[in-house]
């Protein structure tokens, strides 16, 4: 999946995070985390992040995750969701995740 | 013998009086108190907070106090402590109720020397995150309004000058909190400071016509008084009543909370009840009042910081006394006004462990909220997920101790983080004084409290190891990672006897 343009999925209320998903001019991934839950969760939302974003293919990009207590499936949801937007395909390859 | 001022002649000595002093005339008394000014209404009143620190002769090294009773809209620790920065008064320990989000100024006050140390019940916002860094050479010290109380009225925490503001005093210095624009309620933690103080200087905003009674402070503890243009923001001083949550979880936390609390036998005539002032701890106040109504029973009385909801039981009956040492919000301040029975309590009347009784120990039941609990049921309320201080100690550990039922409810989940823990990160009240935890995913008793447990299990409510709720809680979560910390120790936790429980750390990576 190839990132072309800025898109973003999700909101701020709590259980939920909004995602930003842009283009990495740099190339490969760029990955930034805020929200309550980092302390104690920060790395499995980083590991749910780039799974997520291993199964839809993306290599190159810059993703702006905050979070308001989202869990694991949420932030999944959220960031394939943004990525589709950003690489402008419209229906995402679900049966990618496993 | 000696001729004394009105021509009578003295002995030096009596037997059993050892040496004796002559007259010296009707105003002639050296070591009266004001000997060297008049004593009428008004003469305490002086013209600048200046003229008033001139007065008590604030130096540095001393110790300085303050009450919480504005809360989030206190002008006064800020005000005091910026015109003792100015007069280059140094190495001060602050000693306060607590502290709030609106003091961040004095971080600037501890980095310029201003402030050493802090004793304080709880710290919140950008002054805490300082301290939680690594702000102060000192730890600060996080106590009880039972233990501050034990403190002073022991003799162990010596304030030099109270700094006491007042919506309302007259010219002798009697004051109350429940008139004037910046009313608040009751001044019960301030009560214990003008009693111990070496010096009181008192803050107000009004001047009365001497007596304004009742008075909250005694004309004979305060020495100075300053009028100022304002002590407190009524917008951050409390709302006109506190609002119940609508929140379903909560609600149903605190259903269950009040469906245990009558499972386990409380809810009979002439009980006593404390809550807390938020969540679903408040909450519960209207499911007990419910059962009250349904099994046609009072409550002898409700202690504590006293709600809107509470004085809606007082005014209907269903209460006989609100013992108030703190009013929550603006209907609690009018209440104490005009109820005869919501009376003002101060807080060695409340909770001080050191004489010889505090109402915390009439108490039959306490609903209290955590932040944290832990599997030996363990309460947080002072330090948050990141280990970073936001919370205050309070009366949790003082009514958890002198409860007969301590009972503390909270959300298994708050976002994604589990309520419920190994270990919790501090330890403000232990967990041998909490008998029943109450989350929305069920109810965990205190191992001790056989007999409950059996009359929770008989009221068919949903009793839960406590172990199972946290296998519950990171089925959803996966294990929190726990927080790691350097060895510099920031805060001491002081529980009610003056014994240190726990200390706080500072969170790895962070820097003042």
């Amino acid at each position: 999946m190839n990132i072309v343009h800025e898109a973003s999925s999700g909101t701020n209320e709590s259980g939920d995070a909004r995602i930003t998903v842009s283009p990495n001019p740099s190339g490969g991934l760029s990955l930034e985390l805020r929200g309550p839950s980092v302390a104690r969760y920060g790395d499995d939302i980083r590991a749910a992040a780039l799974s997520t974003l291993g199964s839809l293919g993306v290599t190159d990009a810059t993703v702006s995750i905050t979070e308001k207590g989202a869990l694991d499936a949420t932030i999944r949801a959220r960031l394939a969701a943004a990525c589709g937007r950003a690489a402008d395909v419209g229906v995402t390859p679900w049966e990618a995740f496993k | 013998m000696s001729r004394n001022a009105i021509g009578r002649d003295i002995p030096d000595m009596a037997p059993g009086f050892g040496t004796l002093r002559g007259y010296g005339g009707a105003f002639g008394t050296a070591d009266s108190r004001l000997a060297a000014t008049s004593r009428r209404p008004g003469a305490k009143v002086l013209a600048s907070l200046d003229a008033a620190l001139d007065a008590v002769g604030v130096r540095s090294g001393m110790t300085i106090s303050f009450h919480h009773h504005f809360r989030e809209g206190d002008l006064v620790v800020n005000m005091v402590v910026e015109a003792l920065a100015r007069r280059g008064v140094r190495d001060l320990v602050l000693a306060p109720s607590s502290l709030t989000y609106v003091h961040e100024k004095l971080i600037d006050r501890v980095k310029d020397g201003t402030i050493r140390r802090i004793r304080t019940s709880g710290l919140r916002g950008k002054l805490a995150d300082a301290i939680s860094a690594g702000l102060m050479d000192e730890p600060v010290l996080i106590h009880s309004h039972g233990g501050r109380a034990r403190a002073m009225d022991g003799g162990e925490l010596v304030v030099d000058v109270a700094f006491i503001g007042v919506p309302i005093c007259d010219p002798m210095g009697n004051a109350t909190g429940s008139l004037g624009a910046s009313a608040c309620g009751s001044l019960g933690y301030a009560m214990v400071d003008a009693r111990v103080a070496a010096k009181v200087v008192m803050l107000t905003e009004e001047i009365a016509p001497y007596p304004l009674m009742p008075a909250s402070i005694r004309q004979d503890y305060v020495d100075v008084i300053v009028k100022v243009d304002s002590v407190g923001d009524p917008a951050g001083i409390g709302k006109g009543a506190t609002r119940m949550t609508r929140d379903p979880r909560e609600l149903l936390i605190a259903r269950t909370a009040a469906q245990a609390i009558a499972a386990a036998g409380i809810i009979r005539e002439g009980f006593s009840l404390q809550t807390g002032s938020g969540g679903a701890s408040l909450a519960a106040v209207r499911f007990i009042r419910e059962l009250m109504l349904e099994r046609g029973v009072k409550a002898s009385f409700a202690l504590g910081g006293i709600t809107s909801q509470l004085v809606q039981l007082l005014e209907e009956g269903l209460v006989g006394t609100l013992l108030d040492v703190q009013s929550f919000d603006a209907d609690a301040a009018r209440s104490m006004a005009v109820n005869a029975n919501h009376r003002e309590v101060d807080a060695s009347y409340y909770a001080n462990p050191g004489l010889a009784g505090c109402a915390v120990d009439a108490l039959d039941v306490v609903v209290l909220s955590a932040m944290e609990i832990d599997l030996e049921l363990n309460v947080n309320v002072i330090t948050g997920s990141d280990g970073v201080i936001r919370g205050a100690s309070g009366g949790h550990c003082d009514t958890a101790s002198g409860a007969a039922l301590t009972v503390v409810v909270t959300p298994l989940l708050r976002g994604r983080l589990p309520s419920v823990m190994d270990s919790v990160t501090n330890v403000i009240t232990p967990g041998g004084s909490v008998d029943l935890l109450v989350t929305d995913r069920g109810i965990a008793v205190n191992p001790a409290r056989g007999d409950l447990l059996d009359a929770l299990v008989a009221a068919r409510l949903p009793v839960r190891d406590i172990a199972w709720l946290k296998r519950l809680a990171e089925s959803y979560t996966g294990a929190p990672r726990p927080v790691e910390f350097d060895d510099r120790i920031v805060g001491l936790v002081e529980y009610r006897d003056g014994t240190i429980i726990d200390t706080i750390r500072r969170p790895k990576g962070l820097r003042a």
